[in-house]
């Protein structure tokens, strides 16, 4: 499939970073080059980021592990962050975001958890097509979410797939900080939907200040595990958190659970700090007229407004000025890069959620809170 | 010109005209995946190609059947990606697929004209303003008189040899014409803002040239000339076929231009009528529909802009037949047939002329 060796490839693409910086590049067009590299490597390309599938495994019931090898475009990533994925179904590209299960170095390996859900158009598509050898389009990793630093006392919360980013913050504290006090609290349905509990259980009987529990929402409690929602019991159960102020804490799930992290460590009396990431399913909004939440990410504003005007009507009034040319959709000016949300193409009448897709401001109303690359 | 070509259309009958494009256009766009993708890549794919066989044949030397042939793929690899890819690319045609190569935004083609400056004058104005005097500037791009409504000046009177002139250089005239140099001179826009437009359109411009007929023939080494001249036919080649097409869709026989009022509380339905009347398509096979870049099929490409162009042909059975029932002039002929009604107006223009109907949209 690859005429030139990998090898080669991973060295020759600094090179191509270096001469986008010089005069040359002027002349370089970015989609020419990708194309006639292409058949030489998938990996070689002037910036885009192509990594290779090098195994696929089932972690739990629902879950599938993904080990990929990126190209030396990728810049590694944090313990914590999130990195883009996109796949093409039916002509359409498709990106989803990803925390991988441990930090990474430039070009280094990484392993993503993908969590199969009943409707989910691209993690089953990973599960049922995706091949070992193919090559999947990935992205630079990005957020703040991640180890404070320093630590000494870690409560660690994670329900479902919220797991990956902790397990990677696991792995760095181990190597960096073998020292620290952790107590993991990890929930999910049923022992054999959740991923990783056999990585867990390896790492924690290595490290004798560090503590597992498991909770479980769905059937009944055995071997001490808690049962139920993560809640105020839970916590006082913990005897190493009595003193619940000198612990920091970061939880991951969805954003019912970290609503009641909050919560629950709020009544508790607070925590030295709290760290939370949510995976934040789109929102609809019932009706037209119910107000949602317009963000514009260039100009940093989050503004009220409504279902039943255009984006581009409604980012005008807010006093912004996105380019506009015919205000019927037919000219292609205001396209515009919608970051995440539901809208509806006032056209067709079809709704769309997939993050980071162009929309023509004009002719496109929110259904529910929208980020706009405004 | 006494015949009656279009039924007048009450405004009942205007919006249920309107209703079905819309319906015929809502119909394509949910259909919208795979095949489409799969043939733009190939468009893509033929492009590339084709450039770089055409390049690597001129290398090989001025002996004849390389040469023609390496200028023709060339020619060809350029007619391809300014028509079928670039120019319906940065439609948005295919912004459905969410990848970043065929992104209308952000693509640059490979021609003289910045594709920003592309974007402003033909997405927005040409297409939006199509054929209304004083708004869309491609009536006769600035140099030519194509319609009776047009005010005749002497300069007219030469407009063949402009045509031709316009026609050889049409990559550098479209740069140059985005700038409305004119309005200038005539101090009607301050000088300032050229001063703004001209970098861009420059340095397009200098980096199309250098690398036509500097880069490539010295990569030549001895064959300088020979590639030299084979990237001059081949521009050649894009620039008269490119201004042929163009030409053949908006100022054939029974094209019609409009006055400034009709923009005026104009409705979907009145817009699409313009959209019609305004342009008009050309006959013959596969093959012709794809050099054009499917605007052979400029009655569809006008009235759905955004829609990939390969779905022209089977909407143009559905547009005819629904232009049919209201009693509407489809606008269609042979290649050579409705090139030869454009040559005649060129002539018949340059003279001073009386408009012989008024253009009244029903
Ligand atoms: S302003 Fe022309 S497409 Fe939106």
């Amino acid at each position: 499939m690859a005429l030139l060796p990998s090898l080669l490839v991973n060295f020759t693409l600094p090179v191509l970073t270096a001469l986008q910086r010089s005069p040359l590049a002027g002349f370089l067009r970015e989609s020419v080059f990708d194309y006639y590299a292409g058949y030489l490597h998938p990996q070689l390309t002037l910036k885009r980021v192509f990594a290779r599938v090098l195994a696929k495994r089932q972690q739990g019931k629902n879950t599938l592990a993904i080990t990929l090898a990126p190209s030396a475009h990728w810049l590694g990533a944090r313990a914590g962050q999130h990195l883009p994925l996109s796949v093409e179904i039916n002509g359409v590209r498709h990106t989803r975001y990803y925390s991988p299960c441990a930090a990474a170095g430039r070009a280094g390996e990484l392993e993503i958890a993908v969590k199969c859900s009943e409707g989910g158009l691209v993690s089953n598509w990973l599960h049922d097509q995706l091949k070992v050898g193919d090559y999947l389009e990935i992205g630079q990793s990005a957020g703040d979410f991640g180890l404070p630093k320093p630590t000494s006392k870690l409560l660690l919360l994670a329900a479902g797939s919220g797991i990956t980013p902790i397990l990677a913050m696991l792995r760095s504290l181990q190597l960096d900080n073998p020292g620290c006090e952790v107590v993991l609290l990890y929930y999910g349905r049923q022992r054999n939907d959740m991923a990783y509990l056999i990585e867990l259980k390896d790492l924690f009987s290595r490290m004798p200040r560090w503590r597992l529990q498991v909770g479980l929402t769905a059937g009944s409690a055995t071997d001490n595990a808690f049962s139920g929602r993560f809640c105020t019991a839970h916590l006082a159960s913990l005897a190493m958190l009595q003193n619940l102020r000198a612990w920091q804490a970061i939880a991951c799930g969805s954003y019912g659970f970290t609503n009641t992290v909050r919560q629950v460590l709020t009544d508790a009396g607070g925590v030295a700090g709290l760290q939370m990431e949510a995976f934040t399913p789109p929102v609809f909004a019932a009706t037209a007229d119910q107000p949602v939440t317009l963000h514009y990410a260039r100009a940093q504003q989050s503004l009220v407004g409504d279902g039943a005007h255009t984006l581009l009507a409604q980012a005008e009034a807010h006093g912004l000025e996105p380019a506009s040319g015919c205000r019927m959709g037919i000219c292609n000016t205001c396209t515009c890069k919608k970051v995440a949300g539901v809208v509806r193409d006032l056209q067709t009448g079809l709704l769309s959620a997939e993050p980071n897709e162009s929309i023509r401001l004009c002719i496109t109303a929110p259904v529910g809170d929208v980020t706009l690359d405004l | 010109m006494t015949m009656v070509l279009n039924r007048k259309l009450s405004p009942a009958e205007t919006e249920a005209f309107g209703a079905e494009l819309d319906a015929l256009q809502k119909r394509h766009q949910a259909d919208l995946g795979e095949v489409d993708a799969r043939y733009i890549r190939r468009i893509r794919s033929s492009v590339r190609i084709a450039e770089l066989a055409g390049r690597l044949m001129l290398f090989a030397g001025f002996f004849p059947p390389t040469f023609i042939l390496g200028t023709l793929l060339l020619g060809l690899a350029k007619i391809l990606e300014n028509m079928e890819l670039g120019h319906n690319v940065m439609h948005g045609q295919y912004d459905w697929m969410n990848d970043p190569e065929f992104n209308g935004k952000t693509y640059e083609w490979d021609h003289a004209c910045p594709s920003d400056a592309w974007r402003h004058t033909h997405n927005f104005q040409h297409h939006t303003f199509t054929n209304v005097l004083g708004r869309d500037h491609d009536i006769g791009y600035g140099t030519v008189r194509v319609f009776a409504e047009q005010r005749w000046r002497p300069f007219y009177l030469l407009q063949p040899l402009w045509a031709t002139l316009q026609a050889v250089f049409f990559q550098g005239a479209i740069a140059i014409f985005d700038l409305k140099i004119d309005r200038y001179f005539r101090r009607k826009a301050p000088i300032e803002k050229l001063l703004v437009k001209l970098p861009p359109v420059g340095r397009k411009i200098s980096r199309q040239l250098l690398k036509d007929y500097l880069v490539f023939p010295l990569l030549a080494g001895p064959n300088f000339l020979g590639v030299l001249v084979g990237n001059l036919l081949a521009n050649l080649m894009r620039n008269l076929w490119t201004f042929v097409v163009i030409f053949c869709g908006h100022f054939t026989e029974h094209a019609e231009v409009f006055p400034p009022s009709v923009l005026d509380n104009e409705s979907r339905g009145d817009w699409y009528v313009r959209q019609l009347r305004g342009s008009s398509n050309l006959t013959g096979s596969k093959l012709l529909h794809i050099l054009t870049g499917n605007l052979s099929h400029q009655i569809e490409h006008h009235m759905f802009p955004t829609i990939p162009a390969r779905r022209y042909g089977a909407m143009a059975v559905e547009v005819k037949e629904i232009c049919q029932r209201y009693g509407q002039h489809y606008n269609s002929g042979s290649f050579a047939r409705q090139f030869f009604t454009v040559v005649v107006r060129l002539f018949r223009h340059a003279f001073p002329s009386q408009p012989q109907r008024k253009a009244t949209l029903a």
